[in-house]
């Protein structure tokens, strides 16, 4: 099923998030899955090869929001990164750090992988997500704040 | 041994006043988990819950009651489901203003159902004052109808007694 273009994305913008992911594919070979998600829940971008993701992305947006609270609350400072450990794999969830500050990226993986390998490697990728929506600023100023 | 303490839950569709409710009867600082809306913006709503939201009062009989808010998004309906794990009652808010409330009231009383029917519910129609002006007693016919037994206020959710009238109603009923 094909991405429901976000109004405030442009695809130039997407398309280039799609290559920050194909690259975390690169570097993470068990990687499950991986998308772009605003912090108000909605998919913008995926890995070419994964199904529909709009559950999951909601539920990062829900989850990465909870950690910010909870570091707040423990005095942590900023939430970067919230991590889910499974029997059978595990995910992280990470602010993408550019100015908008309204993105998170999610990926996952099988049990196999070191969980610093996949932190380090989605860390790059979301520098990479933040740099390419540095670069097309225009769409992220239709934000009303 | 204490009691276990009350559970409230505040659900209905987005701007409704849930946020607003349960700040106004919390007697901590809640706990929010706002974010800026990307799409559906307007001047009067900027943010929307994509978590929960969490705040504490205590009843003049020292009753602790927990309040927690759930997102008002449709596709954040896994969280209306944990959030209303082992709660005593739900705070149903709806926007009077809004283009279908009775839609609304549908989605919500299916999505809790197992509240609705046994009246561990109680409704608070916010926006009376709006150009719609729909009568309560649209939602008194559509409740009976369904056979459900849920009180109904028109509540301002910016306004403390408004809310805990609905609180006192929701108690009422559970004890009946």
């Amino acid at each position: 099923m094909n991405l429901i273009p976000h109004p405030s994305f442009s695809s130039t913008l997407t398309n280039e998030f799609n290559r920050a992911l194909l690259q975390l594919k690169d570097s993470v070979p068990d990687l499950s899955t991986a998308c772009v998600a605003t912090r108000d829940g909605f998919e913008i971008a995926r890995l070419e090869s994964d199904n529909d993701q709009r559950k999951l992305a909601a539920m990062a947006s829900s989850m990465h929001a909870l950690g910010d609270a909870i570091a707040a609350e423990a005095s942590l400072g900023a939430c970067r990164n919230v991590i889910i450990e499974g029997n059978a794999g595990k995910a992280v969830m990470l602010t993408v750090p550019d100015a908008a500050a309204n993105k998170v990226l999610i990926a996952a993986a099988s049990s196999d992988t070191n969980l610093a390998m996949l932190l380090i490697s989605s860390r790059t990728c979301c520098e990479q997500l933040a740099n390419a929506s540095q670069n097309h600023f225009a769409p992220d100023t239709e934000f009303v704040t | 041994m204490n009691p276990a303490p009350i559970k409230l839950v505040f659900t209905g569709p987005v701007g409704s006043g849930k946020t607003t409710a349960l700040h106004q009867l919390s007697e901590i600082t809640p706990v929010v988990t706002e974010q800026a809306m990307t799409v559906g913006a307007t001047v009067n709503k900027t943010t929307t819950t994509v978590a929960l939201d969490y705040g504490e009062v205590t009843l003049e009989n020292g009753e602790k009651v927990l309040l927690f808010g759930t997102p008002g998004q449709r596709y954040y309906d896994y969280m209306c489901k944990i959030v209303a794990q082992g709660a005593t009652g739900i705070m149903l808010l709806l926007n009077n203003d809004n283009a279908d409330p009775q839609n609304d009231l549908a989605y919500f009383t299916e999505l809790f159902a197992d509240h609705a029917k046994r009246g561990a519910m109680v409704l608070g129609i916010t926006h009376t004052e709006g150009a719609r002006n729909n009568p309560l007693q649209r939602y008194h016919a559509w409740l009976s109808d369904r056979g459900y037994m849920l009180p109904v206020f028109a509540v301002d959710a910016r306004n403390r007694d408004d809310v805990i009238l609905m609180v006192e109603a929701l108690a009422a009923s559970l004890e009946y």
